[in-house]
């Protein structure tokens, strides 16, 4: 057995061989289910990244329209209470807003399920349904983050000159938030988003647990406390590939959104 | 209303894969607060170890008024997943773990009786031996796996010899590699083991019991673990780890109309809390809850919980291969220190009884003079004290194991809070996956730990648990108690039951000197079902039989 698992070797070569190993793709199997882990993170990584991704979507959705509103209406009432309601979701733990999403509609109202997981392909309206509430806890802290990041920066690019001048020109309001004060005022959402994104894929831990969805979260936590290190490694490296990976699409993605960058490269 | 539900004693393995007796008396006995529960649990007939050929339905099933209704869906939930359906893989033992989920699957050769105590024939037919030194294995005729390979005496033979085989890490190997095994015939397999042993029947129950198809084990390799192929009640129609296996009836299974269930998907919810709500959404019709605090929660939220009282124990046990617990004063001391009632209060939320003796009343191992130690703690300093002054240290370090269930985190720092007063002591606890758990206790791997015994006997778990020659378990025995060697060995040479309770009643005398464990209280599991479950039967490890079970329509 310590041959096996190369425990007669100093750290450092065992280091080595994982490494070398890990690159080719081979993470090592999971001595407590046997299991190939790489296998394990193929078939687990979509749920995790299906959640992630939703997520910060359903985030995204939420956040830009009343950031926008909000900025455009800074100090009124509707600003008020968005800016009320993000700290109280800020605040407030995702577990607990996990469980009283439960309490609320599988529990009490009975419309969604409380836990498990159904694969898009035996049911794609039962998949919808056990994907709403881990989704849906996920989203609303995070699209508090986005809300105020894009409020803030709205309403500092809403003072510039070229802004201004539009306006001054006679746009109407939704042009002007939309196509003139918007894109330039999402270069930190989209920093934020794509690395709440590498943030979530490695941080679904607790709403998998509590959702009993097989995801790599999922995995992670059993993994500890299993005192499976093969795996716990090869999913902890996976997730670190991963969110170097999304940050530096993010960089590419700069130039995309802003032409002055494009310009500056030229 | 079933009287299916009179009869729960059945017992569960939480942790530690050990057996204390058969629970008994009338008064005493299960369920008093099980709905529809009677009082009526016999005192086990203890198992002769030499034959087991009753009808499998003999006891633990008590036959039901109406025929049960086939067909039907159940969904029961668990805390945790088990690793795998090769036998060589899965522990066998803890009931929330692997043991239900293999049953239901490959059925059991043979299975304790959680209320006779007796070794009961599932998948086999009969275990006979006259001299308890050879053993023959008779299985049925005509049954098959759901390959079409027949389920015959080479079958078994290659599933024990792949226990035995070092290169497969089998977890019952010590008990495999002891058999030499014959193919008398298709349905006989004479089994000689090295010297006579009448809780081998009981042993077989526990390690050997799951027979794989020969054919599909050679064919799929490691696939096998996740795409199993056996003769049992069930068969895998998707297995999603971590979340959800479902189960569909074998149509070929040899009691037929069993199994009863069309369907059984078994959910994994690790949270206690959302098991609870899973449950009362009606999403699931069975919960295993052997957490005290589920049962409490359960019944704060008016949810009825079976309470299946056993004869098990939650203890602490001392591996007394390590320091400090190789030295005698170590374990009296802490024997002295735990506040037995305090424990129950405030981990188990009250649930179970603090333990006063090694057995509860109405155990027929019970022996009222064996009177467990009380709290003394000047008298635990003074004997810590002595073991720091001998050994020339100023203070040693304690590592307490415990599992990662819901109230091991409560059990850590009550345990922590009683043992501050002890000078020159520095406590810790850990937690440890519950599948591991028992593997680790094996293993010998820690000084000390909370687990929990509970079955139908004293075979072969508790007789081998201070054995110093037990191959079972690495720890209890590496400063062997010649009397308690002493003791097994007489009562093991030969079938007679009275000598097993007068030799496992003079064995507690030696534990209250040696103190190799401490016992905190006596422990009752809970199951949590809907009313649409009829026929809830148990294994001795408290994991369901879900060949028996049905549904209402």
């Amino acid at each position: 057995m310590r041959h096996e698992l190369r425990l007669d070797k100093n750290v450092v070569v065992r280091y080595g061989y994982w490494l070398s190993d890990a690159v080719t793709g081979d993470l090592g199997y999971s001595y407590r289910t046997r299991q190939e882990i790489t296998d394990v993170i193929r078939a687990r990584v979509p749920i995790t990244l299906e959640i992630g991704l939703l997520s910060v979507i359903l985030a995204l959705l939420m956040a830009i329209p009343v950031g926008v509103y909000s900025a455009h209406r800074q100090g009124g009432r509707v600003d008020r209470i968005v800016s009320g309601l993000s700290s109280a979701a800020l605040s407030t733990p995702g577990f607990l807003i996990a469980l009283l999403l439960v309490y609320a509609f599988a529990v009490h109202w009975k419309l969604l399920p409380v836990t498990g997981w159904v694969r898009f392909s035996d049911s794609p309206f039962q998949h919808i349904r056990h994907l709403v509430l881990p989704v849906l806890s996920l989203a609303m802290a995070e699209a508090a983050v986005f809300l105020r990041l894009l409020r803030a920066d709205m309403i500092s690019t809403l003072q510039q000159d070229y802004v201004l001048a539009s306006v001054a020109k006679g746009m109407p309001p939704r042009h002007v938030l939309l196509r003139n004060a918007l894109r330039p005022s999402s270069f930190s959402l989209v920093t934020v988003s794509a690395v709440t994104l590498g943030r979530v894929i490695g941080g679904t831990v607790i709403v998998e647990y509590l959702f009993s969805l097989p995801g790599l979260g999922s995995y992670i936590y059993e993994s500890i406390f299993a005192k499976d290190v093969m795996a716990v490694q090869g999913a902890v490296a996976f997730i670190a590939v991963t969110y170097v990976l999304i940050n530096a699409l993010v960089e590419m993605a700069y130039n995309w959104l802003d032409p002055r960058l494009r310009v500056g490269h030229s | 209303m079933s009287n299916i539900r009179l009869r729960r004693v059945g017992a569960l393995v939480l942790a530690a894969a050990l057996t204390v007796a058969a629970c008994g008396s009338d008064d005493d006995s299960s369920s008093q607060s099980a709905p529809g529960a009677s009082n009526s649990v016999p005192t086990s007939a203890a198992p002769d170890g030499s034959t087991a050929a009753s009808a499998p339905s003999a006891s633990t099933e008590t036959s039901t008024a109406e025929t049960p209704k086939s067909g039907g869906s159940l969904t029961v939930l668990y805390p945790s997943e088990f690793k795998g359906f090769d036998p060589v893989v899965g522990t066998g033992s803890a009931a929330g773990a692997d043991m239900q989920r293999l049953n239901a699957v490959y059925g059991s050769l043979l299975y304790t009786d959680p209320v006779s105590g007796e070794v009961v024939p599932q998948m086999a037919e009969s275990l006979k031996s006259d001299d308890a030194k050879v053993w023959t294995l008779k299985l049925r005729t005509g049954v098959t796996f759901t390959d079409g390979t027949p389920f015959n005496a080479e079958a078994v033979k290659f599933n024990w010899d792949r226990h035995a085989d070092p290169a497969n890490k089998s977890a019952h190997a010590a008990l495999a590699k002891l058999l030499t095994t014959e193919a008398v015939d298709e349905t006989t397999l004479k089994i000689t083991l090295p010297a006579a042993d009448s809780s081998f029947a009981q042993k077989l129950t526990r390690s050997l019991p799951f027979i794989a198809s020969p054919t599909a084990l050679q064919a799929l390799g490691a696939k096998f673990n996740e795409s199993p192929v056996g003769a049992g009640p069930f068969k895998v129609k998707s297995w999603v780890r971590d979340s959800e296996l479902v189960l569909e009836r074998n149509a070929q299974y040899w009691d037929s109309p069993r199994p009863y269930l069309d369907e059984v998907r078994m959910k994994v919810i690790v949270d206690e809390d959302q098991r609870l709500n899973s449950f009362a959404a009606g999403e699931a019709q069975l919960l295993n809850s052997f957490a005290p605090t589920t049962q409490a929660k359960a019944k704060d939220r008016g949810i009825d919980v079976i309470e299946v009282k056993t004869a098990g124990t939650r203890f602490m046990v001392f591996n007394t291969r390590v320091a400090p617990f190789d030295d005698i004063r170590m374990r009296r001391a802490f024997t002295m220190v735990i506040d037995r009632q305090q424990i129950i209060d405030l981990v188990y939320q009250g649930a179970g009884t603090a333990a006063d003796s090694y057995f509860p009343e109405g155990s027929r191992f019970r022996d009222p003079t064996v009177v467990l130690p009380t709290v003394d703690i000047p008298a635990a300093q003074k004997l810590v004290d002595e073991y720091l002054a001998d050994t020339g240290k100023s203070s040693v370090d304690v590592e307490f194991k415990l599992t990662n269930s819901g109230d091991s985190m409560v059990m850590s720092e009550v345990l922590a809070q009683q043992f501050a007063p002890i000078k020159g002591l520095n406590f810790k606890a850990s937690n440890t996956a519950t599948a591991q758990f028992v593997p680790m206790l094996n293993g010998g791997d820690f000084q000390a730990a909370v687990a929990t015994w509970l079955g139908a006997d004293v075979e072969p778990e508790y007789m081998d648990t201070f054995y110093s020659k037990s191959n079972r378990f690495k720890w209890g025995g590496s400063k062997p108690y010649p009397e308690i060697d002493k003791l097994v060995e007489e009562s093991r040479a030969v079938v007679d039951d009275e000598l097993k309770v007068r030799n496992a009643k003079l064995i507690q005398h030696v534990m209250l000197d040696q103190a190799p464990m401490a016992v905190i209280g006596y422990y009752f599991m809970g199951w949590i079902k809907a009313d649409s479950v009829e026929g809830l039967a148990y294994f001795a490890d408290g994991g369901a039989r879900f060949d028996a079970i049905s549904l209402k329509s």
